[in-house]
């Protein structure tokens, strides 16, 4: 199964659980749930899966800490910064630096962020936005705070020598002051948290 | 060698003040690798008792307390959560398998887990070792239980006897569910884990002991009896949380946040691993302040060498004359004292870790009981190796300055000195 499909199964799957028949428009609306995702700035994490030779990164941060804003991009300076960012955010590569004898290579890499969205979406749609932001609170709550998740495939041709990770994110991006990192290395699970000064993963 | 044995025949001859200064180093020594000791075989202990699981999912808290009620029967759940959300999750086609956990009642001081036979054929401890039934069988019959290993001995039960389950974590008469009987099905082979100490029943039984409860109590004029509640319908309606294996690893952050964005329940998914690397740095903290006090310890222990070493000194001051009339060079004088104190040291080294094996001995099957942690007794971890060449270092630091002190001392006394 490839990133894509996951994602794509992973967005699908809640919509697929509001359309499951027995489930009336009134018993959601009771059962509405007002969730919010902890959002701290200088605060990002980092997944790291290995199974077979593929490696799996996901990276989740708040914008602030990559572009410094998190409203949606207007001058051409924004765009610059978010477009230097991703540009930099694409180069898996001099980020996660893995141990030598591993030998893993990025294949491909994706960021996702609402900051882009608004990018691609330009003024055409205002009319739609102004009524999602009518009708669901929610969105518009995040609307304040942005997230740039990127998700990265390595592969390996020596997993098995795979034993350190070494994470160049918090030069790149000055904002990030921690990462917490949760790992899965075939049927080790392990977690840490990442500084500046100590920016190694041993597995 | 002639000075290292008039060292240790001086030694010998002031055996008393030599024995005490050696116990009580010794015991610091002992005091600082057991502290060690402990915090490894805790961690091995915590770290072999669930293997194989790659999320657990509870209500939504954080990742330590879900593990330490899931899996170490440590604490309590915050909330519970309900049937419906476990069979969304049980049923998503990224999962293989699902063991429900259903917690809150006990037995004579031991937990009663209600789950289902999934249990049996999923749970792994100790890298990929499974359960194994020692005695009699799975649940067969809605009041069947199975017993971990220690439940059995402690309590001396046979396949068969008759066990009540009491509501809730207290043993108090009215709080029984003495209307439904359990009958002993199985005894599972010993672990070395918390299932040694659970109550195994199913989810079913669960559900049909509280049939007609309310509110934490039998609900008055309702009695269902043993017999009326099998033909009921005993679906559970909440479990506490329960295990999940992915089919695939690459999928466990994927079903992580499946679970914790889930809408219609506020529940949290854990990767054990993660929650486990969690409690050890919160842990730690505890344990290097447990190291750096008993490494005080043995400072002061080094300190009572010193002050026997110095005290001795003064009242050998003729002794180490005569030496030198007998043609000892100051540099002689030096090097006694010095053996003297790298004896003691060692002595102490030695005899810290035969205190430490005689009390981990004893404490052994007590620790065990009252905390489920099994200490090994074998070799020392490199760390360990360290902390006591430190300790021996550390001594003979400590010998120099006596040493020195009595080498100046032998360059300007004579026979005719007082003392």
């Amino acid at each position: 199964m490839n990133l894509k499909q996951i994602a794509l199964t992973v967005f699908l799957f809640p919509a697929a659980l509001y359309a499951l028949p027995g489930v009336s428009a009134e018993e959601e609306h009771e059962h509405e749930h007002r969730q919010h995702d902890a959002h701290v700035h200088g605060i990002a994490a980092l997944n790291l899966v290995l199974e077979g030779k593929e490696v799996h990164i996901e990276f989740e941060s708040p914008a602030a800490n990559i572009v410094g804003f998190e409203h949606a991009p207007s001058t051409e300076a924004d765009y610059a910064v978010l477009d230097k960012a991703v540009a930099t955010l694409k180069e898996g590569n001099p980020l996660f630096k893995f141990n030598d004898k591993a030998g893993c290579r990025m294949e491909t890499a994706k960021v996702v962020s609402s900051l882009l969205d608004e990018e691609h979406d330009g003024h055409e749609d205002e009319d739609e936005h102004a009524y999602e932001e009518k009708n669901n609170k929610e969105q518009e709550h995040q609307e304040d705070h942005s997230d740039i998740e990127v998700s990265y495939h390595f592969e390996c041709t020596a997993p098995d020598k795979l034993k350190q990770l070494t994470v160049e994110l918090f030069d790149v991006f000055p904002g990030t002051e921690k990462l917490k990192v949760q790992y899965i290395i075939e049927n080790k699970q392990g977690g840490l948290e990442l500084t500046a000064a100590d920016h190694v993963i041993k597995f | 060698m002639a000075i290292l044995s008039l060292a240790w025949k001086s030694l010998i001859n002031r055996y008393f003040t030599a024995m005490l200064t050696v116990t009580s180093i010794a015991l610091s020594v002992a005091l600082l690798v057991g502290v060690e000791r402990l915090r490894i075989e805790t961690r091995a202990s915590f770290a072999n008792t669930l293997s194989g699981t790659d999320l657990i999912v509870g209500a939504r808290s954080g990742p330590v307390q879900i593990l330490l009620y899931s899996v170490f029967r440590m604490g309590d759940a915050t909330n519970n959560i309900s049937w419906k959300s476990y069979q969304d999750i049980a049923t998503h086609k990224k999962v293989a398998w699902t063991v429900p956990i259903s917690l809150g009642d006990s037995h004579r001081g031991f937990r009663v887990l209600g789950t289902t036979t999934a249990y049996f054929q999923y749970y792994r401890y100790a890298r990929d070792r499974r359960l194994k039934i020692a005695e009699g069988q799975q649940f067969a019959d809605l009041y069947d239980a199975v017993l971990g290993y220690e439940v059995a001995e402690k309590l001396g039960y046979k396949i068969g006897d008759p066990i009540i389950i009491a509501h809730g974590a207290s043993d108090v008469s009215f709080a029984r569910h003495d209307d439904k009987p359990f009958r002993v099905a199985g005894i599972l082979a010993r672990t070395g884990t918390p299932v040694d100490r659970t109550v195994h029943v199913s989810l079913e039984a669960i559900e049909a002991i509280h049939i007609d409860w309310q509110s934490g109590a039998p609900m008055p004029g309702l009695s269902i009896s043993a017999e009326q509640a099998r033909k009921m319908d005993l679906t559970p309606k909440v479990i506490t949380a329960a295990l999940i294996g992915l089919k695939s690893k690459t999928a466990t952050f994927h079903m992580q946040r499946f679970i914790n964005d889930y809408p219609k329940e506020s529940l949290s998914a854990i990767i054990p691993g993660v929650a486990l690397s969690q409690l050890w740095n919160l842990i730690g903290i505890a344990e290097n302040a447990l190291l750096i006090v008993s490494g005080f310890v043995v400072v002061i222990g080094l300190f009572g060498m010193l002050t026997a070493l110095l005290i001795s000194l003064n009242e050998r001051r003729r002794e180490i004359a005569i030496l030198r009339s007998v043609g000892a060079r100051p540099v002689h004088v030096f090097t006694l004292i010095m053996s003297e104190a790298g004896f003691l040291t060692l002595l102490s080294v030695l005899l810290g870790l035969v205190f430490l094996h005689l009390i981990l001995l004893a404490g052994q099957p007590i620790i065990e009981n009252q905390f489920g942690i099994f200490i090994e007794i074998g070799g020392l971890s490199p760390y360990a190796w360290s902390l006591l060449g430190g300790v021996t270092l550390a001594g003979f630091l400590v010998g120099v300055i006596p040493s020195y002190r009595a080498y100046r001392l032998s360059l300007v006394d004579d026979l005719s000195v007082r003392v």
